[in-house]
């Protein structure tokens, strides 16, 4: 037990030390086919989030649907963009492309069927949120979803602007 | 490029090559008496051993008699003597005072026939021609047998149920001296503690059956047509078992028969 | 498990200070732990635990370095938590790997996971809330030659348990999958409208065959089993502006084995999804059919772990805990069936819509039986005989499952939002491995209301009732109310109460199944801590489905991501 509470520390301390990173390579589907390496994925030097959901994770729904009331606002100030990562896998994949349209979301759509980039990216559970910065260093993220969080990643991408400007 | 053309050419032959298809007529090899699967072998032999054969019968009034002698004997030359009752004949057929239990089996029937048995009980020591209905002189005759009998073989054995039910036996046979004749090997199963009617000396008594001769047999499985001292002959057989019997207290009983004359040259048995 | 500790400290340091001063590497990884203290409740069933505490926990430890990275999880179950199986219990690095990535090449060695198109015939995954990880063991091969074409190549033997799998008997899984996209093959086509991929893949399994007797009308045989199984699929998917149409066709050889009862017919599976979807509305539909599609790296295994394939359930995965309480699992031996789902949203300022506009979504399922005729002179499913004939066309006259599920989502107002769901079920449970014949007919509502207090603070409430006549005891048990009130701080904490009452259980006790449950949030570590009974039921994700035991007591999660 003490063994084991001693790793969780150890774990918990390396998470301290590794901040910055940058996007592990991963080939990823668009909605219509494409095949997109999750290194290419940019903004043309501003930053940028990616969100890690699924069709039947209510959180994330909530998140998404929550951000996308504020992306209008958020992308006039920040100039910032949103990659919503589905991991869903074959059994409800195919309705993806249909509630995205239904709820109206902006955002880019990026599948990741069989959890590949979510494996590389570390993520336990969605939703999982990372921002990213101009040189394509993460910076910020954050598991779960609370009403109110959307206030941390904004603020989290305002604060990249700030430092770079 | 070239190297991953290469590669992917090689997996997909792999591939490709590695389909198999059985059609119908394929797909099932019966199996006879003889198989290629074994066992390990469990039970060595070292001595020469003899088979005792009691014709006996559940209303069979003097039958219990003659087991307590053949009892006896067993606890007198141990391995050396192996015991199977054969229920067979009009004592053996089930009546309701019997609850019905019905012991004979076609190969019971076909040995009475074979050997004449018209009284019980009746024991064939080593199938020689005639059986001894004497009790009186059964002990004597068994000794008698025991003394006389070259030892030619030792029948070393392994058995394992399959599939809760079948039963495969592995047969090790070893040629001590050289023998020139056809001979053949038979395995049957026996069953003990089975409990049933017995009428003993015109009661009907509860009573535990041992040693009761099972269905299935397998006869006279050719074997070679001479033996050279120093020969091992290794095979292995396996025998359709019965959801009936209560394997735990079954054994295989396995003898080497000469087919010319019939006489059992050496017997082993092993339990399951 | 002290030696395997200190290795892993040092392989994780010497792994990071490397990466740090030599070749700038980049490590990242996350890690869980689960704790569960139960103790015995006789009323729920709650079986005596030996051990003080149960844990489960693993860490990912993920290495890059320009083309080239490496990895490794940690795992132990000292012992597994209720529900696992006590196979795991243990402690040990079960997935490790190295991969280069150069150009069009990428090599990977050690452990890997892959899929194949929709994973009918290839699927290496890992479900860890189900204790299910059929992680591939050996090297793995991507190659894409030219832009819009992908070659993968797999050769490897799965994970079991703690098993050393190059010493055991298990298959070995050979696999090869190609996948064109004409759009982006030939240029004239890169902007059109109009898409399409195929794909196609082969996989063999090879697993030495032990003999196996069987008896026949009273003979007996020895049955020829093939020790190469083959499997092939064929797929596409084509999409025109709004319209999405895609389809595999899946083909298994000779294979028998434990589950489908040791019969020689071939399988296949088909599965056809389309979708339409513009600005405010979706659509989409989806077909499939099974024919004996059980494949699995060692032919007498019949639980969860070594599939070779993936069988998507079609039917909607729930979230809320009573709409799962019947939950619906792939019958790997036989099933069609189809599903429809329509999404729409009422436009913000009308009259149905209001300030926010609604969300109303639409789901329907219905799974059935496939067709099955016995073999002249043969009983069905007769083993050694090629089983049965089924008719592709004909639907099998047991009806497995059926959904009918309406939600409503609906923001009020700036602060409140409210999602009401209503479902209808029909649920076999004979198929599902339960004694009783009479289907269980259930109705559920929810109704589930977030308020926001203030910029951080907010409020849930949830209720979720479920009605329905059957009672069968211990896993069908009548009506339920389940209530749940939850009030979050956003990125700080959260803090919840729950009670989940079996009021309509006739036959048996009324429980009261309560948590109290407490969560913590730093940026990526997350602790909850819940206090309460948990009834036995079972979890499914995608379509497989673990048992999960009754407990009582305290459960602890950690994850945390770095």
């Amino acid at each position: 037990m003490k063994k084991m509470i001693l790793f969780a520390i150890a774990s918990i301390c390396s998470l301290m030390i590794y901040a910055q990173q940058t996007l592990p390579s991963v080939d990823l589907k668009t909605l219509d086919g494409k095949s997109i390496n999750t290194k290419e994925i940019n903004n043309e030097g501003k930053p940028f989030a990616i969100c890690f959901w699924a069709t039947w994770c209510k959180p994330c729904l909530m998140e998404l649907s929550t951000f996308a009331e504020l992306y209008e606002e958020w992308q006039e100030e920040t100039g910032m963009k949103i990659f919503a990562v589905s991991i869903d896998d074959s059994r409800t994949q195919s309705k993806v492309q249909p509630l995205v349209n239904t709820s109206e979301w902006e955002y880019e759509i990026l599948l990741d069927v069989n959890s590949e980039f979510k494996r590389a990216m570390g993520v336990n559970n969605p939703p999982h949120t990372f921002v990213v910065n101009g040189k394509g260093e993460i910076v910020w993220q954050h598991v779960g979803y609370a009403p109110g969080d959307e206030e941390g990643l904004i603020e989290a991408i305002r604060k990249v602007i700030a430092e770079e400007k | 490029m070239r190297k991953i053309l290469n590669t992917i050419l090689v997996i997909s032959s792999l591939i490709f090559a590695s389909c198999e298809n059985y059609d119908e007529n394929e797909r099932l090899i019966p199996i006879i008496g003889e198989t290629d699967l074994t066992t390990p072998i469990t039970k060595q032999q070292s001595e020469q051993a003899i088979l005792v054969e009691d014709f006996t019968g559940w209303n069979c009034p003097n039958c219990p008699g003659g087991t307590e002698v053949l009892e006896t004997e067993m606890g007198k030359y141990g391995e050396r003597l192996v015991v199977s009752a054969v229920h067979t004949g009009s004592f053996a057929r089930p009546s309701s005072e019997n609850n019905n239990l019905d012991f004979r089996t076609p190969y019971g029937d076909e040995l009475k026939q074979t050997f004449n048995i018209t009284s019980y009980p009746a024991i064939l020591i080593n199938r020689q021609a005639t059986a001894i209905t004497s009790i009186g002189d059964w002990a004597a005759k068994i000794a008698e047998k025991m003394a006389s009998t070259s030892h030619n073989f030792n029948i070393s054995l392994g058995a394992e149920i399959l599939e809760g039910k079948n039963i495969l036996v592995s047969t090790k046979i070893d040629v001590l001296k050289t023998v020139d004749s056809e001979l053949s090997l038979t395995l049957y199963v026996t069953e003990s503690g089975i409990e049933g009617i017995q009428n003993v000396e015109s009661e009907h008594q509860l009573y535990t059956f041992k040693h009761v001769l099972r269905e299935n047999p397998l006869k006279e499985m050719p074997l070679a047509n001479s033996f050279k001292q120093g020969d091992v002959i290794e095979k292995n057989y396996l025998i359709t078992g019965s959801d009936k019997w209560v394997k735990e207290n079954c054994a295989v009983v396995v003898m080497i028969t000469d087919n010319a004359t019939g006489e059992v040259l050496q017997v082993n048995e092993i339990e399951l | 498990m002290k030696k395997i500790l200190v290795i892993l400290f040092l392989s994780l340091f010497s792994l990071t200070s490397y990466a740090q001063s030599i070749l700038g590497g980049k490590v990242t990884g996350n890690f869980q732990m689960d704790i569960q203290a139960s103790k015995e409740d006789s009323i729920i069933g709650a079986e005596k635990v030996n051990e003080k505490l149960l844990s489960n926990a693993f860490a990912n430890i993920n290495y890059t370095s320009g083309d080239f990275s490496a990895g490794l999880r940690f795992e132990s179950y000292l012992n597994p938590i209720l529900g696992f199986d006590a196979q795991y219990k243990g402690v040990g690095i079960p997935y490790r790997y190295a991969s280069y990535k150069k150009d069009y090449l990428e090599v990977t060695v050690g452990n890997y996971y892959e899929q194949f198109g929709n994973g009918l015939i290839f699927r290496s995954y890992e479900e860890r809330n189900l204790g299910l990880d059929n992680a591939m063991d050996g090297l793995r091969i991507v190659a894409k030659p030219v832009n819009g074409v992908a070659i993968k190549g797999v050769i490897g033997k799965q994970r079991y348990y703690w098993e050393d799998i190059w010493k055991n008997n298990n298959g070995l899984i050979r696999g090869l999958d190609a996948e064109i996209s004409l759009n982006d093959l030939i240029t004239k086509l890169n902007a059109s409208a109009t898409r399409l991929t195929l794909g196609g893949s082969f996989v063999s399994v090879y697993e030495q065959a032990n003999p196996k007797i069987i008896t026949l009308d009273g003979d007996m045989y020895k049955m020829i089993i093939p020790e190469n199984v083959g499997a092939m699929a064929v797929r596409f998917d084509f999409s025109h502006k709004a319209f999405f149409l895609s389809g595999e066709y899946a083909y298994k050889g000779q294979d028998p084995n434990a589950v489908n009862g040791y019969i020689y017919k071939p399988g296949n599976a088909l599965l056809l999804k389309a979708s339409y979807s513009v600005k405010g509305l979706g659509i989409s539909l989806e077909a499939k059919r099974i024919d004996n599609m059980s494949f699995k790296s060692k032919r007498s295994e019949t639980g969860n772990m070594l599939n070779v394939n993936y069988l998507p359930a079609i039917t909607r995965q729930h979230a809320y805990s009573l709409m799962a309480m019947y939950p619906y699992a792939t019958q790997v031996n036989g099933e069609m069936g189809i599903q429809a789902d329509i999404m729409y949203k009422i436009k913000k300022n009308t009259l149905l819509g209001g300030k926010y506009g609604t969300e109303l979504k639409f789901n329907y399922s219905r799974v059935h039986s496939i067709d099955q005729q016995p073999i002249v002179g043969y009983a069905l499913n007769q083993m050694g005989t090629e089983g049965y004939t089924s008719n592709f066309f004909k639907v099998g006259d047991d009806l497995y499952f059926q959904e009918i599920n309406f939600e409503i989502g609906k923001k009020i107002n700036r602060d409140l939002k409210l999602n009401l769901m209503y479902s209808n079920q029909i649920f076999n449970p004979i198929a599902f491995g339960h004694p009783e014949a009479e289907n269980v007919y259930a109705n559920i509502f929810v109704a589930d209301a977030t308020y926001k207090i203030s910029k951080k603070h907010s409020v849930r409430g949830e209720v979720q009732w479920l009605l329905t006549e059957q009672n069968y005891g211990e896993w069908a048990t009548g009506d339920w109310l389940q209530a749940t009130a939850e009030y979050n701080f956003a990125g700080k904490w959260f803090f919840a109460l729950s009670d989940q009452w079996n009021y309509g259980n006739e036959v048996g006790d009324k429980t009261h199944y309560y948590s109290v449950a407490l969560g913590s949030t730093y940026k990526t570590t997350r602790v909850s801590l819940s206090y309460g009974k948990q009834r036995s039921g079972i979890i499914c994700i995608g379509g497989v489905c673990r048992e999960v035991p009754a407990s009582n007591g305290l459960f602890m999660t950690i994850t945390s991501s770095f």
